[in-house]
């Protein structure tokens, strides 16, 4: 007798799976081909997260070939998962997907070095917890620095992270949208909080 | 090398397809739509379409791409050349697009194809959407509606020469500093806000005005819905003052169509609050793009 659709494909996390979902909450949008060439997932497997409704795939419009390209992304179910197994929090916030895929090929680049991700929005907090730090210690430059907060002359970058050595390093993606004075608040952020960047462009 | 001389003489001869890709799809089209099209107009079937598509692309006056077992076709800039009168190649800009343009002609010919057309050639088909609806109209160029209606009604009047201030003081500042004299604005809501917004008239009859509401990028929310109606009840019916509105909500699959229908008491408790209620008709219609157009998969903006 034949048994016909199984309820879950996915039964138990592997090693492989943990690094795969972390890579998505980190940034977003990953191709098929990044997948099998970076983490060496296996085609059937990515078949069955897509069955159990983990991931979702999603075309984008490729600018060079003028033909639509594939991507996969989490879907609200698999950043359930995410949050409930790994203890992921933070997840990236996608822009458009030409920036997107940019920033993955990057991340896949350094990925050996990454003791400890940081998020935009965690970005944000450290930016906050240094200011409640400032007021006690320097007024005069905090206010300097509150002023720019709220003007939006600084702005946090995509992302970023802590290498072994324990240097903070941030990751920024510029498109062709990108005027002068976005970049530069994305270099006054990085050099108030004294981290290293990485400046990309797409 | 194709001579530019062949080149007209096949855009003289497939006129009907250039014409309708230009004004009906802003320059792109899905050639499924063009199949409906021909196959209402000139009785053609979809064999026969497609063989004359191919003519047209080998002649270097239309491009042919593929996206997800489906085609969309781009005017070339030879045929834009054709079409405007123009003798210089540098005179006019080629058709610039991403997936959200691609998406709104979807939607724009799935809505107009759903009912039978209005006309028998394509000239008529032109003046008649051009005159009555916004769906086909050029950026900031969408005064030919209210034209009818502006001789017995001094507002339409006054938004006409607004409206046109506004196009005018476009082409303007490209050169020099803008010699049109601003008008007291009726409100900052108009016709071209409406059109970047993808909301469109689509009719207006005696007593009531229809107007669409195109979710492109499938994210409309019951409070956004609410400002837009807002929005758009207090501009129109500033304009026509005795006609009813009626507002349909166009979505592209079931599941969108589902999350506004479960959220229809947040809504009413918002227009509620906003003295709306029973001022105008809602209406869900859902046209399943992605089903028939898309076949079932996400389009990233």
């Amino acid at each position: 007798m034949s048994k016909g659709r199984k309820a879950n494909y996915i039964q138990k996390l592997t090693n492989k799976d943990i690094e795969m979902l972390k890579a998505f909450g980190r940034t977003g949008y990953i191709t098929k081909d990044q997948l099998k060439e970076h983490l060496k997932v296996a085609d059937r497997r990515i078949i069955n997260f897509e069955r159990d409704k983990y991931i979702e795939k999603v075309s984008y419009l490729d600018k060079s070939t003028k033909d639509s390209a594939f991507a996969y992304r989490l879907t609200n179910k698999g950043q359930a998962l995410c949050s409930n197994q790994l203890n992921i929090e933070s997840f990236y916030r996608s822009s458009s997907p030409l920036h997107d895929i940019t920033f993955t090929n990057n991340y896949f680049k350094i990925k050996d070095e990454i003791l400890e991700w940081i998020t935009e929005s965690q970005w944000r907090d450290r930016m906050d917890n240094y200011l409640i730090h400032l007021k006690t210690e320097d007024h005069d430059r905090w206010i300097e620095i509150t002023e720019m907060w709220e003007k939006g002359l600084i702005s946090p970058p995509d992302g970023g992270y802590v290498n072994s050595q324990g240097v903070e390093i941030a990751m920024e993606v510029i498109t062709s949208n990108y005027g002068t004075v976005e970049i530069e608040a994305k270099e006054t952020f990085v050099e108030i909080l004294q981290a290293e960047y990485i400046e990309i462009r797409a | 090398m194709i001579s530019n001389y062949e080149k007209e003489k096949f855009c003289k001869e497939y006129q009907d397809y250039i014409k309708l890709i230009y004004w009906f799809g802003k320059g792109i089209m899905m050639s499924v739509h063009l199949q409906d099209y021909m196959k209402q107009l000139k009785g053609k079937n979809k064999l026969q379409v497609w063989k004359e598509l191919r003519i047209l692309q080998t002649k270097e006056i239309i491009d042919i791409h593929k996206i997800h077992n489906n085609n969309y076709v781009k005017l070339k800039k030879f045929a834009l050349r054709y079409l405007q009168n123009k003798s210089k190649a540098e005179d006019i800009k080629s058709v610039n697009y991403g997936f959200t343009a691609i998406k709104r002609t979807a939607f724009v010919n799935a809505f107009i194809l759903q009912y039978p057309i209005k006309g028998s050639t394509v000239d008529e088909m032109v003046e008649y959407y051009y005159n009555n609806t916004t769906l086909i109209a050029k950026h900031m160029q969408n005064t030919a509606v209210l034209e009818k209606y502006a001789l017995n009604n001094e507002n339409i009047k006054n938004e006409i020469l607004n409206l046109d201030d506004i196009s005018k003081e476009q082409i303007w500042s490209l050169k020099t500093k803008s010699p049109c004299k601003k008008m007291d604005k009726l409100s900052t809501f108009n016709l071209n806000n409406m059109q970047c917004r993808n909301i469109y008239i689509s009719s207006i009859k005696e007593k009531t005005i229809s107007v669409v509401f195109f979710d492109i990028s499938d994210s409309y929310t019951v409070t956004k819905l609410s400002d837009i109606f807002e929005k758009t009840y207090y501009y129109l019916s500033m304009l026509f003052d005795d006609k009813k509105l009626k507002f349909t909500v166009v979505v592209s699959d079931t599941t969108t169509k589902d999350r506004i229908y479960n959220q229809k008491k947040i809504l009413h408790k918002l227009l509620v609050e906003k003295h709306l209620i029973g001022e105008f008709s809602i209406g869900v219609k859902n046209l399943d793009i992605r089903a028939k157009v898309f076949s079932n998969v996400k389009l990233l903006l």
